[in-house]
């Protein structure tokens, strides 16, 4: 049976759905016998799902002003 | 990339060819945000804008040579991390480079006992559901803190993957890295937000 240790290291590729057959089922299998996994597995997968929502800055208006006025200036430079 | 992106870039294409305004302003619009979140983690709050500007510059007289063997997204943001890249060797500051030697479980490792169980279990959240975890703002703050205190690359690749949804091998060609390197680091962040949020939850401190 895996470790509870490789069950934090794997835990990325789990829920990335990145994992084979074989390698998924020796995953949840110790899950069904590890509560402690369980939730290390659920907690890290709700901080991940949180911190995916924080939201990047919008772009304000005078940021694309200035993107213009610098291909403006490149412009003349060259 | 999601299917509405897909389509707008396709929309945009004809227009950014001959350099239409329009056309670049929805471009520059649509991606700025994403192009700021990855200048951050390489070359820090202060210079990021000026990067990205300096990216833009870039963007603008290569456009018409874009040849679409990716998409518009990824060709952008490997500019902006070539950008931001040059502008650290300027500096002589470069990335900093990690070692992979110890296993996947990062900060996380002293939890354990030698068999390889945990010692120090994770204990309950009060709030598991991503809705309700939000809710609080410090944690917010705190999680951004942390974030930038994380090596260049781990910072670069979250943020390319669980902040701006990119996909591995996007983010392999933006940066520059293998496949397996990229999956290690994101690995590697996660565990440290992690750590920081399951402190947070039991001490209400960043
Ligand atoms: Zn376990």
């Amino acid at each position: 049976m895996l470790k509870c240790k490789q069950i934090v290291a794997q835990a990325s590729e789990y829920i990335d759905g990145d994992m084979g057959l074989l390698q998924k089922f020796r995953f949840q299998f110790h899950l069904a016998m590890c509560v402690h996994c369980r939730r290390f597995v659920k907690n890290f997968t709700a901080g991940i799902e949180m911190i995916k929502r924080l939201p990047y800055d919008d772009v304000s208006q005078e940021q694309i002003d200035c993107v213009h006025r610098r291909i403006a200036q490149s412009k003349h430079s060259r | 990339m999601t299917e509405s992106l897909a389509q707008l870039e396709a929309e945009l294409m004809p227009g950014l060819a001959e350099r239409d305004e329009k056309s670049f302003n929805r471009l520059v619009q649509t991606y700025y945000g994403s192009m700021l979140g990855l200048a951050r983690t390489i070359v820090g709050e202060a210079i990021a804008d000026e990067v990205v500007q300096e990216a833009w510059v870039s963007i603008y007289r290569a456009l018409p040579k874009f040849e679409g063997r990716s998409s518009l997204k990824t060709w952008i943001l490997r500019i902006t991390a070539n950008e931001a890249k040059t502008r650290l060797r300027k500096e002589s500051r470069t990335i900093s480079l990690e070692q992979f030697d110890n296993g996947g479980e990062g900060i996380l490792a002293n939890r354990f006992n030698n068999q390889g169980a945990w010692q120090a279990p994770p204990g309950a959240w009060h709030e598991e559901s991503p809705e309700t975890l939000l809710i609080n703002t410090e944690m917010g703050d705190c999680i951004e803190h942390t974030l930038h205190h994380l090596p260049d690359l781990q910072q670069a690749v979250f943020a390319l993957k669980d902040l701006d949804g990119n996909s591995f091998e996007a983010i392999c060609n933006i940066l520059d890295i293998s496949s397996s390197n990229a999956r290690v680091l994101l690995h590697r962040a996660r565990v440290s937000l992690f750590g920081k949020i399951e402190h947070f939850q039991e001490t209400g401190e960043c």
